[in-house]
């Protein structure tokens, strides 16, 4: 699966921003998105996807939410020998012509407190913030990695 | 008379020769008892031997090394609000279970144990439907920290409590599994990252060496 945003229509349209204003974030590309399905009794979620940026300068994701998620956060599993751990991160750079992988194991979104249980089948409605522009990702639940 | 002396010479040195035989095969036996195989994350010659641990499982039952005993058990430690690893190990050991249909000690004697280490929110109630997401058959046990501790202290197994924002905490954990033979001997860890086919596998030479090695 491949989707192409084009956040600089996005945002024109959805906020009348003037156009300049959102060259910081062209070339934002979000390639196949997927949120593993909530086993019962886990609240949290991971998001994973791959951006990509195919424009010339460097962008960076600053912030996440989802409709129906009380919180999302950018977050790392982090390894230590065989101990791992959950970190916050501030932002996920990605270079110019470059991309970074949000994937399990690693760098991803984590959305809490959710409203319902996604479950298969369903779409969850994220937000990436890119240089203060939401860019919307329309995610599917699945039960295991694509 | 005269032929008395080679009889009795070669008799001694019949025995002589057995007694190298079998002082040889000896010198093999214990050479090969202590030959460590070419199988990643074997801990042998000293594999460390469960002693008495008591958790309870989803159904309020208590569990210990009693129902380790007999059966062969793939054994991992997280906790059910962990988005990532604990999700993705649990989804890899259903594989592995999967890969290990047409083998009969698995099929007959092997079983999957989540530990929460996070007893604060993992109720057994909660365990058990979690784990059961997964597989049917796969148990689930959690208990006190102290209760923990005396199993987790055996075999090297770390975890603590990180704080998050507000009241939300999370929890740093071993994320290798172990694998427990039915005389609760800890025959072999399989670190990060973990591959269902490749455990599988590493499933099947342990088992192999064990049978060789009771």
């Amino acid at each position: 699966m491949r989707r192409r945003f084009t956040p600089l229509l996005l945002a024109a349209c959805m906020a009348g921003i003037p156009f300049a204003n959102t060259q910081a974030c062209d070339g934002l590309e979000v390639e196949a998105p997927w949120v593993r399905e909530p086993p019962p009794g886990a609240g949290a979620v991971a998001v994973f996807m791959r951006l990509r940026n195919t424009g010339a300068a460097p962008l960076q994701i600053d912030s996440v939410s989802a409709e129906g998620y009380g919180m999302g956060m950018l977050h790392e599993t982090v390894r230590e020998g065989d101990r791992v751990g959950m970190r916050h991160v501030q932002a996920v750079a990605v270079p110019p012509g470059g991309a970074v992988a949000l994937a399990p194991g690693g760098l991803h979104i984590m959305l809490m407190h959710p409203a319902t249980p996604a479950r298969t089948g369903d779409s969850v409605a994220l937000t990436l913030t890119c240089a203060g522009r939401p860019v919307h990702v329309s995610v599917p639940v699945r039960r295991d990695p694509p | 008379m005269s032929a008395a002396a080679p009889r009795v010479q070669s008799n001694a040195l019949l025995a002589l020769f057995a007694f190298a035989v079998l002082g040889a095969g000896m010198l093999f036996a214990v050479w090969r008892g202590n030959q460590k195989p070419d199988i990643p994350g074997l801990l042998w010659p000293d594999p460390p031997t469960l002693q008495a641990f008591s958790l309870t499982r989803a159904d309020g039952a208590a569990f210990t090394e009693a129902n380790l005993r007999g059966r062969w058990t793939f054994m991992f430690f997280g906790f059910t609000q962990c988005p990532d690893v604990c999700p993705g190990t649990l989804s890899v050991l259903k594989q592995v279970k999967a890969r290990l249909e047409d083998d009969a000690s698995f099929r007959e004697h092997g079983q999957v144990l989540f530990v929460s280490v996070d007893p604060e929110r993992d109720t057994p109630a909660r365990i058990g439907p979690y784990v059961r997401y997964f597989d049917e058959s796969f148990e689930a046990a959690t208990g006190p920290e102290d209760a923990l501790t005396t199993l987790t202290r055996q075999i090297g197994v770390i975890f603590s409590r990180i704080p998050g924002s507000g009241d939300d905490y999370t929890m740093d954990h071993t994320a290798s599994i172990f694998l427990v033979d039915p005389q609760l001997r800890v025959l072999s860890v399989f670190g990060l990252p973990h591959d269902a086919t490749e455990i599988a596998a590493r499933y099947r030479a342990v088992v192999a060496f064990a049978e060789s090695h009771r």
